[in-house]
């Protein structure tokens, strides 16, 4: 291992080496801290002319050398690729694939709405047969529209009902979407009416005669079954256009469309239906909000003058509308507030008209849509909830009345997913304070104007009826919001092999599922409200899975990416390391084709 | 140590306490200066650790403080008056310059069992790599901003001198320490391994297996002792997340003079560990080829290896290049065989001035960014990095010049 520096190899003989130490006869009394390009041509020259060949390495420094190589290289390759890997995999949660492409083509859930209907029928001797002949009748249209997602039951209202029919909530839980009582009535033939306040349904039908019993019940039969289509046809087809994969419904999350559903949707779209009715639900869809648990809702009363000063909203929504409120309280909850403007102008480029033959000034249809002063009214929500405006507004006394010339002279329209605004014309010299008196058809038409932005349908008259079907409707919307996006996940997934799937992703997912089921559950059970709650957990959960935030990162960087983040660093650093081993391999070949040539 | 050596030492001692106390607000100034104090040294963190320490609250829940334990018994021990403190600096330095005169009077930097160079007669005395290291401008600037990193460079020092003095047990306990002050100084122990190996006047020596498996038994033995200790002190392990945790991960992007902060504000976050893996390896892979070429120098391996972590880790700062560039005075004898004194002596001062300026530029005045202080990190870190080169081709010429003496003096091409 010793080397003394008095006893050096010196033999300058041999062949190979890649570093050859030129010796320079002029420049050896040089600095030798000179770099070697500072040499002039001559001397360049003459070493050219005094080249020696090196003395061969010797064995030692050469297996030095293979060692600091082959350590480099060892490093490099038992820490580094390992890490390597370890720190660049994608790590993918397992998701339930197949699951989340049955949920999205609805293959899972097959969306039911059993609707038991009660009917009373004191007077009614066979009331039996007659409930079967109705069933029978709306059964066969059924089969025949194998799509309706409806399922109406009757039954005969029970002894108990029978004694407090005003309040069958009560007793028979939520589960009975309406009550019929059957009542003779002599004067006016077979009619109907409902009542505003509760889900029953008084059917009057003439007294029968004792010689044509059966054709009165007969005639009661099919009386009875149309009324009960009329009650549900609404909401009916509302449910179908929903429950249609992905049509035009705004909102839809379906980000990636797969041909998948629009083959769906091509084969369950029945050919007969009619253009117009599609039209009027889309409308109808088109001014509803989002559906989310809770809204924000801002009235707020502009005045052209300084007056009126104050109104007397309080007790006005406590009256009117909290009532209202509580009944939608299972479907979501609301926050109110509650401004005053003066001197608000509506938007400059809005100039009602007088119109002589009503005496009044008018606004025209395409000022509706501009007529919010958005500029100057302060109507930014500070709420992270969806906001509903309700804009009272009172003309100018020079003004008054300003009217919205249509079929019946109104003074109130709905602004599609956003709000509503009523027009107060009063008197020309306005009192100072809005009475709660004068605030209540204003009121009344706010109220009508939230159920229609939140969806509920027009009609029948009876409020529990319509906000049942609200369920309904919102748990169906939420059930095929939460499929599509557990549907376009499951897509994305496949389509991006390259993304990252978190842990969270996978919970999130499971959860949505379960949930999913659940409410599939109670949908069958035909308690509603908690189908719609569990819908809302599995719409929340899907989307927190589809937006998960790391996931959505890894999106944007595909494969080709990673040569650039690779190379800047790696590739100078490879160099050497290459280079080394490749010298090293050269050397060893020339080395055994010595060896060989000598032997 | 001879009268010039204690004259040198005074002469620094003196100079360090005069800063002191003639400038009240300089070490709080240089302190704040991203280039001396980095988050894994500060003195202001420091503070603030010893603050919550000694009110009864984990100083390592606040996600400030990042040093080791044992410093903060130390600190909190110590009655908090500035001027104990600063002595306590002083004498860190001056320990270090006593362990430099150690180092340079044991004459291994010029012969090793192994080597003995033929510039022998050219080195400095040792007062010389004495005051090399207490008038350098970075280990003043570091001693006054009294960042924790002068803790470990002392501990260093102290080991080298213990191991070129062939005492095992001295040199590793005291690795130890420096490695569970600062995390880097565990590189340094395979060429401290030979170094002591190599100057150890056991007789009948050891083989080297032998030798190197008792050594890694006794430093890990107390390496674990500290850690106790610590755990012991703080009461938990989370110590550990956050001292080495920091230093491996990086969670602190404050810029300093590495190459670090700025890769990782622009890396991309799912190649973020891939990279930090890849920095830390990058460290490592010097090691072994390193030693193995300089197996019969292995004091110059050793700062060798110091120069490459004080550019290529994770947090470091001028005094870390202090260390480096004191340590290199040792083998001043090769400094004639150097290829680019003149140049690196002028690109070093460049960066040295320009460094401040830009940082300023881009921090206070707002009219500069980020790239203009991270230009001139990178000058630094080239600069370094051709001194470290440098000294590297000067050493090994110097071993081939004792191989073949005809070609002192000559030019070295390569073909």
């Amino acid at each position: 291992m010793l080397r003394r520096p008095t006893s050096p190899s010196a033999s300058n003989s041999s062949s190979s080496s890649s570093t050859v130490a030129a010796m320079d006869a002029k420049s050896a009394s040089r600095d030798a801290a000179l770099p070697s390009g500072f040499q002039d041509d001559t001397d360049a020259a003459t070493a050219e002319a005094t080249y020696k060949l090196p003395p061969p390495e010797a064995p030692e420094t050469i297996r030095t050398r293979s060692w600091v190589i082959a350590s480099f290289w060892i490093v490099a390759i038992f820490l580094g690729l390992p890490l390597w890997h370890a720190t660049t995999t994608i790590y993918r949660a397992p998701l339930p694939m197949q699951e989340m492409q049955n949920w999205s083509e609805g293959k899972l859930c097959k969306t039911e709405f059993p609707l038991l209907v009660e009917v009373e029928a004191p007077s009614l001797p066979e009331a039996e047969s007659l409930l079967k002949t109705v069933q029978h009748a709306l059964d066969d249209a059924n089969d025949f529209a194998a799509h309706k997602p409806h399922h109406l039951r009757l039954r005969l209202a029970a002894k108990e009902a029978k004694a407090a029919p005003e309040d069958p909530k009560a007793e028979k839980g939520e589960n009975v979407a309406c009550l019929l009582r059957l009542l003779p009535d002599s004067r006016n033939g077979f009619n109907h009416t409902v009542h505003s306040s509760s889900r029953t349904v008084d059917i009057h039908y003439p007294p029968p005669s004792s010689s044509s019993q059966s054709s009165i019940s007969a005639g009661l039969a099919k009386f009875v079954a149309e009324i009960l289509e009329v009650l549900f046809w609404q909401e009916q087809e509302l449910i179908e256009h929903l429950l249609l994969p992905q049509t035009s419904n705004p909102g839809s999350l379906n980000a990636l469309s797969s041909p998948t559903a629009d083959e769906a949707r091509d084969k369950k779209t029945p050919p007969a239906r009619p253009r117009a009715l599609t039209a009027d639900i889309n409308r109808r869809m088109s001014r509803v909000v989002k559906y989310s648990p809770s809204y924000h809702l801002t009235f707020s009363l502009f005045t052209a003058t300084s007056l009126p000063a104050s109104w007397d909203i309080e007790s006005a929504i406590s009256q009117y509308l909290t009532p209202l409120l509580s009944a939608l309280s299972p479907i979501s909850n609301f926050t109110i507030s509650t401004q005053v403007q003066y001197y608000a102008s509506i938007s400059s480029s809005v100039t009602p008209t007088f119109d002589e033959q009503l005496n009044a000034w008018t606004l025209k249809k395409e000022d509706l849509s501009s007529f919010i002063n958005s500029a100057e009214w302060p109507l930014a929500s500070i709420s992270n909830d969806p906001n509903l405006n309700f804009i009272l507004y009172i003309p100018h006394p020079s003004m008054t009345p300003l009217v919205i010339p249509s079929a019946s002279r109104s003074d109130s329209f709905l602004l599609p997913q956003w709000g509503g605004v009523t027009i107060l014309n009063l008197d020309h010299n306005p009192a100072s304070h809005l009475s709660h008196a004068t605030l209540k058809p204003a009121m009344e038409t706010f109220a009508t104007h939230l159920l229609a932005l939140l969806g509920a349908p027009p009609h029948p008259a009876s409020l529990p009826i319509r906000l049942d079907s609200l369920t309904r409707q919102r748990s169906a919307e939420v059930l095929v919001s939460a499929s599509s996006t557990l549907g376009s996940l499951q897509r994305l997934v496949n389509a991006l092999p390259s993304i990252s799937i978190p842990a969270t992703v996978s919970t999130s997912v499971r959860d949505s599922i379960r949930h999913l089921s659940l409410a599939c559950e109670e949908l069958r059970k035909g308690s509603f409200v908690k189908a719609l709650e569990m819908g809302r957990v599995a719409q929340e959960e899907a989307e927190k899975a589809f937006f998960e935030r790391t996931m959505v990162a890894q999106v944007y960087f595909p494969d080709e990416h990673k040569l650039a983040v690779y190379l800047p660093l790696l590739g100078p650093v490879s160099v050497p390391l290459v280079l080394g081993i490749f010298r090293e391999v050269k050397r060893v070949l020339a080395e055994r084709k010595a060896s060989r040539a000598a032997s | 140590m001879d009268r010039r050596c204690i004259l040198v030492i005074a002469a620094g001692v003196l100079l360090r306490l005069v800063l002191f106390t003639a400038f009240p607000s300089l070490p709080t100034t240089l302190a704040q200066r991203v280039e001396v104090s980095t988050p894994v040294t500060s003195y202001k963190r420091l503070q603030e650790g010893v603050y919550l320490y000694t009110h009864g609250v984990s100083p390592y829940d606040g996600g400030v403080f990042h040093q080791a334990p044992l410093l903060l018994s130390l600190f909190s021990i110590l009655p908090s008056s500035a001027i104990v403190t600063n002595i306590l600096y002083v004498l860190a330095d001056l320990f270090s310059a006593i362990s430099l005169v150690k180092i340079a009077s044991s004459g291994v930097a010029t012969a090793t069992p192994q080597h003995i160079s033929p510039r022998k007669g050219n080195s400095w005395p040792p007062w010389a790599t004495a005051a090399a290291f207490l008038f350098n401008p970075f280990s003043i600037a570091t001693c006054i901003a009294r960042p924790t990193i002068v803790f470990t460079n002392c501990i260093v020092l102290h080991a080298i001198a213990a191991a070129v003095q062939g005492r095992r047990a001295p040199a590793f306990v005291s690795l130890a320490m420096a490695s569970y002050l600062s995390l880097y100084p565990i590189l340094l122990f395979p060429s401290l391994l030979l170094l002591t190996y190599d100057c150890s006047r056991a007789n009948p020596k050891p083989s080297i297996q032998a030798f190197s498996a008792v050594t890694t038994v006794l430093f890990s033995t107390v390496l674990i002792i500290y850690f106790k200790l610590s755990h012991l002190l703080t009461g938990s392990w989370e110590f550990v997340a956050s001292t080495y945790g920091v230093h491996l991960l990086l969670p602190d992007l404050t810029p300093n003079v590495g190459l670090w902060w700025y890769f990782f504000i622009e890396m991309f976050d799912s190649f973020r560990a891939f990279f930090l893996c890849l920095f830390q390896l990058h460290l490592l892979i010097y090691v072994p080829g390193i030693c193995l070429r300089l197996r019969k120098q292995p004091l110059f391996a050793l700062i060798t290896l110091v120069g490459i972590s004080s550019i290529f880790k994770s947090y470091p700062a001028v005094g870390d290049t202090g260390l480096y560039l004191s340590l290199l005075a040792l083998y001043n004898h090769i400094f004639p065989t150097m290829r680019y004194t003149f140049f690196l002596t002028a690109a070093i001062l460049y960066a040295t001035f320009l460094g401040p300026a830009f940082y300023y530029l881009w921090v206070y005045a707002g009219s500069g960014n980020a790239n203009f202080f991270y230009a001139i990190t990178l000058v630094w870190s080239i600069v370094n990095a051709l001194i470290v080169a440098d000294a590297l081709y000067a050493v090994l010429r110097d071993e081939h010049e004792t191989e073949r003496p005809e070609l002192i003096g000559k030019d070295v091409v390569q073909i």
